[in-house]
C-alpha cells in the first residue's frame, strides 16, 4: 500500500507535474503553475514525512525485466538530501516566474528543470546503482539543455560540462561493472558485500572511482573547472537550483562511497592515527586544496555569476574536508554545511539573478549602487553573504566551526590556516560583490530600475529568515543530521537546542546574538548623543575640491579590477593551469579521436567496400560457428 | 557559563574599560612618536578631547542610513569582541571553542564599515576596504597558523583555557617564542600601523574609508580604532604574555589588579607597534603580500612544526 | 554641554591640509619637529569631511576659488576660516593681477587674517592661539555669518566663477 507520506507520493506528484510541464511548455504560465503546485505538494509532502517520521519507509522494488529489479528506500541521510533538494525547488519556482515570463524564446524551462529535480530526489532515493545511474544521467542532461547560448564562453561551457557529465556517467558505470565482476548484484548490499570481501586493490580502485564520478559533480579540484562555466551560463533562475541544489548529489555520493560502501573503519586499516584515516586526510587536501582555488580564482572574476560560482567551488570544498576528516565533528560539520550551503547559495544567485533580471547586466564592472533602487534584494542578499562569509550572525558560522573543530581534534591543525585563508577569500569576494554590485555610485541607465518583483522576493525572504533563525538555534538542524548520522552508523556531536559541542568546545549561538545585542545597545547609546546627521546626496563626495565635469556615475564607481594588486601577485601561481592541463587532455584525445578518419574518410566508395568486406568476414564466422548451413 | 550578576555588571563594564584605555593608549602612543621625532607632542588626553570635539559637532553629513549603519557596525563589532576577550583573565562571555568564534567576530567590525563605506559612492573608500581586506589575507596565515599552535599546543580553544594555563608566570611567550614572534608581526597589520597602513592612507587614497566621515560618524569610528587596537593586542597579551592573570585569589581587589596588569602589558605591545611605526615608511600592497607569506609565514609554520612534533607520540 | 564642547573644539583642531597658494610653505615647518603644532592638538586631515579649520594659504586665484568654496561648503559646522598672508587682506603682492581674489571675505566668511608675506610660524601660532580663544568665547562665528548671509555670499561668488550641473552640493540651510 502506498501511503500518502511516501516516496512514491513524491515522485508521482513530480512526474505529473513534469508531464503537465512539457506538453502545454508553449503556454508558459500553465506550464510554470503546473511544476510550481507539483513541487509544492511534493516539498510538503516530504516535510510531514519527516514531521510524522514515516522514515525509514518500506522498501519497495520495482520490478523491470525477469532477473532486473529497483530498489528505492528512504532513511534519515537520505532524508537530509532529498530535503534539501525538495524544499527549495518551489521557492526556486516561485521565483522564476518572472524572468520566465518576460523570456523572449520559448523552451521547456518548467520541463526540463522538474526533470532535474526529479532526477536529483530519485538519486537520493535509489538503492540500486541501477536506478542510481538512471536519475543521475536524467538530472546531467537536464541540466545540460538549460544552460544558455547567449553569451560568449556559453559554448566552452556546454562541452566542458558535457565532457564531465560524460565522466561521471562513465565511473558510475565502472562501479556498476567491478561490483558485477565480482558476482554481486548491483543493490547497494551487494555493493557492501563485494568491498567487503575484496581484495585491497579493488576497494581503492573502487574509492578512486568514485571519488571521481560524484567528486567531479560536486565540483572537487581538480575536476572543477566545469562548476564556473555551467553555473555562469545556465539559466539566470536555474542556477540556483543546480549550485544550491543539485551538487549535493554529488555530495551525496560521495558520502555513499566512503561511508556507506566502503566504510570508515575499513579505511582506517590503510593506516590511521590519531582517529584520521590516511584516505581520509587525502581527501581532505584535497578538499582544502578545493577551497582556497575557488575562493582565490572568485577573487579575480567581474562576472557576477562566476564569481557566485566559484565560491560554491570554494564552499563545496570545506564539505569535503569534512567528509575526509569523518568522525563525528566532521561528518556533523559536513552535513550541516550541505543545510547551509543549500540556503545560501540560492539566496545568492536569487539575489544577483533579480539584478540581472532588471538590469539586464551581469558584470560587475558595469553594475553599482543597485542598493539604492532594490533595498530589500540587497538586504537579503547581504544576509546570504553574511552566511557565506560565516558571521557570526547568521548560521554559516556554526557548520564552519564544527569542520575547524573537527580538525583541530584530530591534530591535522596545518589544515586550518588554509581553510582560514579560503574564508578570508570570501570575505574579498564578498566584499566585491557587493560594492561592485550594490553599492557606490548608481549608473544613470540603471536609475529607473524597480525593485525585483513580489514573486522573487517572497522565497528570497524566507530563507533569508531561516538564516537568522538558525543563527539563534544552532541546534534545530543537528536534530536532523542527528538522524541522518546514526543511519550511516555515525553518533552525532552532543549539542543542544542553543549550543553545539564537539570534543574540543562549545559554540553557544544564542550567546553570540545576546552579545550582539547589547553592543548594540551601547552603539546606539552612542550614536544618539551626537546631533542626527543631515541627509546629502550621493554625488555630494569629496573630489578633491574640483566639480566633476563629466559622467560621475561611472568615473566615480570602483568596481573594475578589484584586487589587482594581488592577482599581479598570485596570477602566476593561480592561473588556471588546472584548465590548460585539461585542455591538452581534450586535445590529445581529440587527435586520437581523428584517427578514424583514416577509414571513416567519407568516400562512398570506400564505405561500399567496408560493407563488402564485412558481409564477407560476418558470413566466415558463421559458416565457422554458427552451424546454420 | 553563567549569567549572574557578575557577568551583566561585567558585560557593560569591559567596553567601558576597552573605550577609555584605547583613547588613553592612543594619546601615549601619539606623544610617543613625537618623541621619536624630537617633537614634543599632544597631551595623553589628547584623543579624547577629539571625540568630544567629533561628538560636539553642530551637524554630520551622511549618505543615508546605510552609512550610519555602516558605523553602528563597526562599533558593534568591537564591543561584541571586547565582550569575548578575557581582560584581567575573566571574560564576560566566554566558552570553549571561542577562540575559532572570535576570528570571525574580529571581522564583523571591518564588513560592517565596508558597507558604511560602500554607500558613500566615494571610490577611495572602496579603495581603502579593498586594500585592507587584502592586508587581512596577507596576515591571516601566519596568524592563522600561530592560533592553531597555540590551540594545540594547549589542547583547548578556549581562550579563557589558555589564559588560565599559563598561570604563575608559566608564559607561552617562552614555550612558544617562534609563534610569539610571527604574532607579533601579525599584529603589526591589525593594528593598522606603519609598515601596513595601506588601508588608511591619508596621503594616497584620502584616508581611504573614512574620507566621507565627518563629525559623529567619524567619532564613532574613532571609538572603533581605539577599541580595536586594545582588543587586537589585548588577544595577543592573552595568547603569550599570560593575560594579565598574576593575582589569584577570588574578589575585587585581584579582579582590579588582574585587569591592570593585562592594561599594562596591552599597551608595551602597543607600544611595540608604535615604536615600529615610528620608523618605517608604507609598505606597497604587493610587497605586504610577499612579505607576510614569506618571512612571518616560515616563523609560524616553525612554531607550528615545533608544537606538532612535540604533540605526537607517533613520528610518521 | 554646549561649553564643553567648545572647549574640546578649541583644544582640537583639524585642518584641511589644502595648500592654496604659496604661503603654504609655512605649513611644513609648522607641524614638524621646530614648531610643533600637534601640541596644541591641531593636525592636517585630508578630506573636508574631517576637517574644522581651513586655511586661506596665500593668494586665491579665481580658478581656485571655485574649489575652495566647494570643500568649505562640504565641511561641518562648526567650521573657520584664518585667511594667511597679506593676498588674503587686500591682495598683497597681487593687488594688480586680474586673475586673483583681492578680498577673500566677500566669498567665504573669514575669523581671522594673518598678516605677513609670508607669517612665519610664530604668527602663525599666535593666530592659532587666539582663535581658539574666540571659540571658547563664542565668537568664532563664521559658518554662521555664511548660512545668514548665504545671498550676499553666493551672488559675489557667482559674479567670479560659474557652478556647473554636477555641484551637487545643497545650499545651506538656514537654522
Amino acid at each position: 500500500m502506498v501511503g500518502v507520506f511516501s516516496v512514491e507520493m513524491v515522485l508521482g506528484l513530480l512526474a505529473a507535474g513534469m508531464f503537465i510541464s512539457f506538453l502545454t511548455y508553449r503556454i508558459k504560465w500553465v506550464s510554470g503553475l503546473a511544476a510550481f503546485l507539483s513541487s509544492t505538494g511534493a516539498a510538503l509532502v516530504i516535510v510531514f514525512m519527516g514531521i510524522f517520521e514515516k522514515i525509514p519507509g518500506n522498501m519497495s522494488e520495482l520490478e523491470l525485466f525477469d532477473h532486473m529489479s529497483l530498489l528505492f528506500d528512504i532513511d534519515w541521510f537520505s532524508y537530509l538530501f532529498m530535503a534539501s533538494i525538495g524544499v527549495i525547488a518551489p521557492l526556486i519556482l516561485m521565483y522564476s516566474f518572472q524572468p520566465m515570463k518576460d523570456a523572449a524564446r520559448e523552451r521547456p524551462f518548467y520541463g526540463l528543470f522538474m526533470l532535474s529535480l526529479i532526477g536529483g530526489i530519485g538519486i537520493t532515493i535509489a538503492r540500486d546503482l541501477i536506478s542510481l545511474f538512471f536519475f543521475w544521467e536524467l538530472m546531467t542532461w537536464s541540466a545540460l539543455l538549460l544552460i544558455d547560448g547567449k553569451r560568449k564562453g556559453a559554448g566552452r561551457a556546454f562541452k566542458t560540462y558535457l565532457g564531465f557529465g560524460m565522466l561521471s556517467a562513465g565511473g558510475i558505470l565502472t562501479m556498476i561493472a567491478m561490483v558485477a565482476s565480482t558476482g554481486q548484484g548491483y543493490f547497494f548490499s551487494d555493493v557492501f558485500i563485494a568491498l567487503k570481501d575484496g581484495s585491497d586493490a579493488f576497494r581503492i580502485i573502487f574509492l578512486i572511482v568514485g571519488m571521481i564520478a560524484f567528486g567531479s559533480k560536486a565540483g572537487l579540484a581538480p575536476f572543477h573547472i566545469w562548476a564556473p562555466g555551467a553555473y555562469a551560463h545556465a539559466s539566470d533562475s536555474f542556477s540556483a537550483f543546480f549550485s544550491g541544489g543539485l551538487s549535493k548529489t554529488g555530495i551525496y555520493g560521495t558520502f555513499l562511497v566512503v561511508d556507506v560502501f566502503i566504510g570508515m573503519g575499513i579505511l582506517a586499516t590503510y593506516g590511521s592515527w590519531n582517529e584520521l584515516t590516511g584516505i581520509g586526510l587525502i581527501i581532505a587536501i584535497f578538499g582544502a586544496v578545493t577551497a582556497l582555488i575557488g575562493g582565490v580564482l572568485a577573487m579575480f572574476q567581474d562576472d557576477g555569476k562566476k564569481l557566485l560560482a566559484y565560491s560554491s567551488v570554494s564552499q563545496l570544498g570545506y564539505i569535503f574536508v569534512g567528509i575526509g576528516i569523518g568522525g563525528s565533528v566532521g561528518t556533523a560539520g559536513a552535513l550541516y554545511h550541505v543545510l547551509n550551503h543549500t540556503l545560501f547559495k540560492t539566496v545568492l544567485f536569487m539575489g544577483f539573478g533579480a539584478v540581472i533580471y532588471r538590469t539586464g547586466e551581469h558584470r560587475l564592472s558595469r553594475l553599482g549602487g543597485m542598493i539604492h533602487v532594490m533595498p530589500a534584494t540587497f538586504w537579503m542578499f547581504l544576509v546570504g553573504i553574511f552566511a557565506a562569509a560565516a558571521i557570526p550572525i547568521t548560521s554559516g558560522l556554526a557548520s564552519k566551526w564544527l569542520i575547524y573543530e573537527a580538525a583541530l581534534e584530530k591534530g591535522i591543525g596545518v589544515m586550518v590556516p588554509i581553510l582560514f585563508l579560503a574564508s578570508v577569500s570570501a570575505f574579498l569576494y564578498s566584499f566585491r560583490i557587493l560594492q561592485g554590485g550594490f553599492m557606490g555610485q548608481l549608473r544613470d541607465e540603471f536609475k529607473d530600475v524597480k525593485e525585483a518583483p513580489l514573486t522573487m522576493m517572497v522565497p528570497m525572504g524566507i530563507i533569508m529568515i531561516a538564516l537568522i533563525v538558525f543563527a539563534f538555534i544552532p541546534g534545530a538542524p543537528m536534530e536532523l543530521i542527528s538522524r541522518a548520522m546514526q543511519d550511516i552508523g555515525m553518533q552525532a556531536p552532543e549539542y543542544s537546542t542553543i549550543e553545539l559541542g564537539s570534543g574540543v568546545g562549545t559554540y553557544s549561538g544564542l550567546v553570540v546574538m545576546i552579545s550582539t545585542g547589547i553592543g548594540f545597545v551601547i552603539a546606539c547609546i552612542m550614536f544618539f548623543a551626537g546631533p542626527l546627521g543631515r541627509k546629502i546626496s550621493l554625488r555630494d563626495t569629496f573630489t578633491a575640491g574640483e566639480e566633476p565635469m563629466d559622467r560621475m556615475d561611472r568615473k566615480f564607481h570602483y568596481s573594475w579590477n578589484f584586487y589587482a594588486p594581488y592577482e599581479r601577485v598570485l596570477k602566476p601561481y593561480f592561473n588556471r593551469w588546472i584548465d590548460k592541463a585539461w585542455r591538452k587532455l581534450y586535445r590529445g584525445a581529440n587527435q586520437v579521436g581523428r584517427l578514424h578518419r583514416t577509414v571513416f574518410n567519407g568516400d562512398v566508395t570506400a564505405y561500399l567496400w567496408l560493407i563488402f568486406v564485412a558481409m564477407i568476414i560476418v558470413g566466415a564466422l558463421l559458416w565457422q560457428y554458427g552451424g546454420w548451413f | 557559563m553563567a549569567w549572574s550578576t557578575q557577568t551583566w555588571v561585567m558585560a557593560f563594564l569591559a567596553p567601558i574599560i576597552v573605550f577609555m584605555a584605547g583613547h588613553l593608549f592612543l594619546g601615549i602612543a601619539r606623544k610617543v612618536t613625537a618623541r621619536i621625532h624630537r617633537r614634543i607632542g599632544p597631551p595623553v588626553i589628547q584623543q579624547y578631547i577629539d571625540v568630544m570635539k567629533l561628538f560636539g559637532k553642530r551637524e554630520s553629513t551622511t549618505h543615508g542610513w546605510v552609512q550610519d549603519m555602516g558605523a553602528l557596525f563597526a562599533v558593534i563589532g568591537v564591543i561584541v569582541a571586547a565582550l569575548f576577550i578575557p581582560i584581567g583573565g575573566d571574560a564576560v562571555l566566554s566558552f570553549k571553542g571561542d577562540l575559532i568564534v572570535l576570528a570571525y567576530i574580529l571581522v564583523i567590525a571591518p564588513l560592517g564599515m565596508a558597507l558604511g563605506t560602500g554607500s558613500t559612492g566615494n571610490p577611495n573608500s572602496a579603495i581603502g576596504v579593498s586594500r585592507g581586506l587584502m592586508l587581512m589575507m596577507a596576515y591571516e596565515l601566519p596568524f592563522a597558523m600561530v592560533l592553531v599552535s597555540v590551540i594545540l599546543y594547549y589542547d583547548t580553544a578556549s581562550l579563557a583555557e589558555i589564559v588560565e594555563a599559563q598561570g604563575s608566570f608559566k608564559w607561552a611567550i617562552l614555550a612558544l617564542p617562534f609563534s610569539a614572534v610571527a604574532a607579533d608581526i601579525s599584529l603589526q597589520a591589525m593594528l593598522g600601523e606603519k609598515p601596513f597602513d595601506q588601508p588608511v592612507a591619508p596621503s594616497e587614497i584620502a584616508s581611504g574609508p573614512m574620507v566621507e566621515f565627518g563629525g559623529k560618524y567619524l567619532g564613532m569610528l574613532m571609538v572603533w580604532h581605539a577599541m580595536a587596537i586594545v582588543v587586537e593586542a589585548g588577544l595577543f597579551v592573552n595568547l603569550f604574555l599570560g593575560g594579565g592573570a598574576v593575582f589569584s585569589g577570588s574578589g575585587v581587589l585581584p579582579l582590579i589588579g588582574n585587569i591592570g596588569v593585562w592594561l599594562v602589558l596591552t599597551l608595551v605591545m602597543f607600544l611595540v607597534s608604535v615604536l615600529i611605526n615610528g620608523v618605517f615608511g608604507r609598505f606597497k600592497m604587493g610587497q605586504s603580500l610577499r612579505f607576510y607569506w614569506g618571512f612571518p609565514t616560515l616563523l609560524a609554520l616553525i612554531g607550528l612544526a615545533w608544537v606538532v612534533l612535540n604533540n605526537l607520540e607517533v613520528i610518521y | 554641554m554646549r561649553k564643553v564642547a567648545d572647549w574640546a573644539s578649541a583644544r582640537s583642531m583639524w585642518l584641511l591640509w589644502y595648500c592654496t597658494g604659496c604661503g603654504a610653505v609655512e605649513l611644513p615647518p609648522c607641524f614638524t619637529s621646530r614648531y610643533d603644532m600637534e601640541r596644541y592638538g591641531i593636525g592636517p586631515m585630508a578630506t573636508p569631511r574631517q576637517a574644522d579649520i581651513f586655511l586661506i594659504t596665500g593668494y586665491l586665484s579665481v580658478k581656485t576659488l571655485k574649489r575652495v568654496v566647494r570643500s568649505y561648503e562640504q565641511m561641518q559646522d562648526p567650521k573657520y576660516v584664518l585667511g594667511h598672508g597679506s593676498c588674503t587682506i587686500d591682495g598683497g603682492m597681487y593687488w594688480d593681477s586680474y586673475a586673483t581674489v583681492k578680498d577673500v571675505g566677500l566669498y567665504i566668511p573669514v575669523d581671522i587674517y594673518i598678516a605677513g608675506c609670508m607669517p612665519r610660524p610664530e604668527a602663525i601660532f599666535h593666530a592659532f592661539e587666539k582663535l581658539q580663544d574666540m571659540i571658547k568665547k563664542g565668537e568664532a562665528a563664521g559658518w554662521r555669518r555664511y548660512k545668514d548671509n548665504y545671498r550676499f555670499y553666493r551672488d559675489n561668488q557667482d559674479k567670479v566663477f560659474k557652478r556647473g550641473p554636477n555641484w551637487a552640493l545643497e545650499e545651506p540651510v538656514l537654522k
